[in-house]
């Protein structure tokens, strides 16, 4: 008797052991933060690495230090070159909220590079208003980022600082939901409407024509970001082909091509004024379809 | 019979408490090691005066070969930027170079790299501003060695026009 009572006590503690080994495997937000984005990279070993090995082992750059760069090299604002504010209703669809998500992050960065402080709150509040839609309510928190931003509008550093802290937020957002692979839809919807501020820009496209040009290195990075995309609710078709058209187009530019055979950098080359109004043409195609959602 | 009862006891309860021990040890091993918030917001905090960019964390298992992962970093011309490892989460120390090309450049150089460097944070400011590609090497091991993580944070120097400077 006293031996199966035993027996009954020891089944029964390894069992509550097990149970405890088995719960602490289960991942929690941050192991899951780890496992998600270390999808992102694969020990590469002996073999050669597939394509999706190859693909997301990137840093994908900062969006508002894109428009930084672009606002140094003399980028001015032109109103009403932005998506308007208003667009947002048009959004509807899962896709067309992840993009114009993007797209109005840079708008808000290009609104606030150059001081237009009503334009940079409306920015922000259709930025807030994708990220509730879309179901990430956590980058906003209880609200004290908007009333920080709205009492520190006329200090652009600060401003900058709040920008930088939604990126932040939005990274580990992903993160933690085992969306990390999202960063690239966000990125590359900003990335074109960065593209687009800069190429129809008023200012005088010599300075800016080696930023646009500069940028052109990451669009194959992005492209095999897209393709690895396994959500089957988003629709980047349109946005991958599109990106490949602008690649393709750049790739075909005689100065370009130039490259191969000398050891100029990319940041050398000189667009001639049909190659960069055909470079633009891409672009504003591409961003069309994007922001008419 | 009481005299068996006692022995199967006993061997039952000493099995009972290496086994149960022996999972606690696996699951400690399995969880101490990545507190990815921790670890990034350490990394973040070694950024300042640079503004944070992205962050990208590594599971690093050991395996009974050397192995080895190559992150691209696009770093843009004449930008400033930081790049902040934290290898605190690592069992066994990963070496972590920085080069100006990617592996399939025989000829690539080295700009940076960890060896010899016990800190568990350490941080590089690349001179010249290109892609880099950032390579970590883990050792390989003769023995089971519990996975680590590894933390990779990058800054940028956010200068922009101020305008209310130029107009003075």
């Amino acid at each position: 008797m006293k031996l199966m009572q035993s027996l009954k006590f020891s089944s029964l503690l390894i069992a509550v052991v097990f149970f405890a080994v088995s719960c602490a495997e289960a991942p929690n937000k941050e192991e899951a933060e780890s496992t998600t984005e270390d999808t992102e990279e694969k020990i590469e070993e002996k073999n050669e690495p597939t394509e999706e090995m190859e693909d997301l082992s990137f840093m994908l750059p900062s969006p508002i230090q894109i428009a930084a760069m672009f606002n140094r090299a003399g980028l001015e604002y032109k109103s009403g070159l932005t998506n308007p504010t208003e667009n947002q209703s048009k959004y509807n669809t899962k896709t067309a909220k992840y993009l114009n998500f993007g797209v109005y992050s840079a708008d808000l960065a290009y609104t606030v590079l150059n001081n237009q402080q009503q334009e940079s709150i409306d920015y922000l509040g259709a930025v807030k208003n994708l990220t509730d839609e879309i179901g990430m309510p956590s980058v906003f928190g209880t609200g004290e980022l908007i009333k920080s931003f709205e009492q520190n509008i006329g200090n652009q550093d600060t401003i900058l600082r709040i920008l930088t802290t939604i990126k932040r937020r939005t990274d580990e957002y992903l993160a933690e939901n085992e969306e990390q692979s999202k960063e690239a839809v966000f990125f590359s919807s900003a990335w074109v409407e960065g593209m687009y501020l800069g190429a129809n820009s008023p200012s005088n496209q010599a300075k800016l024509t080696t930023r646009l040009v500069e940028q052109m290195t990451i669009v194959g990075d992005l492209i095999k970001a897209l393709k690895v995309q396994n959500d089957p609710s988003l629709d980047l078709t349109f946005l991958i082909d599109g990106l490949k058209n602008i690649r393709d187009t750049f790739n075909g530019f005689e100065s370009v091509k130039q490259l191969d055979n000398s050891d100029m950098s990319i940041s050398d080359v000189e667009l001639t004024e049909a190659e960069l109004n055909e470079l633009t043409n891409q672009i504003n195609t591409l961003r069309t379809k994007i922001i008419e959602g | 019979m009481n005299l068996i009862s006692i022995s199967m006891k006993k061997i039952l309860f000493t099995s009972m408490l290496l086994f149960s021990s022996l999972l606690i040890n696996q699951l400690f091993a399995q969880t101490a090691n990545c507190d990815i918030k921790a670890l990034k917001k350490e990394g973040i905090a070694q950024l300042s005066p640079f503004y944070y960019s992205s962050a990208k964390v590594s599971k690093i298992e050991y395996q009974n070969e050397q192995l080895t992962k190559e992150i691209e970093v696009p770093l843009f011309k004449g930008e400033q930027y930081r790049m902040v490892f934290n290898r605190k989460a690592l069992p066994q120390e990963v070496e972590i170079q920085v080069y100006d090309q990617d592996k399939s450049h025989e000829s690539r150089k080295a700009l940076f790299s960890s060896k010899g460097d016990n800190r568990d944070i350490l941080y590089f400011e690349p001179e010249k501003s290109k892609r880099h590609y950032v390579t970590y090497t883990i050792p390989a091991v003769t023995e089971t060695v519990e996975a680590g993580c590894l933390v990779f944070v990058l800054g940028y120097q956010l200068t922009f026009v101020d305008t209310s400077k130029a107009e003075e």
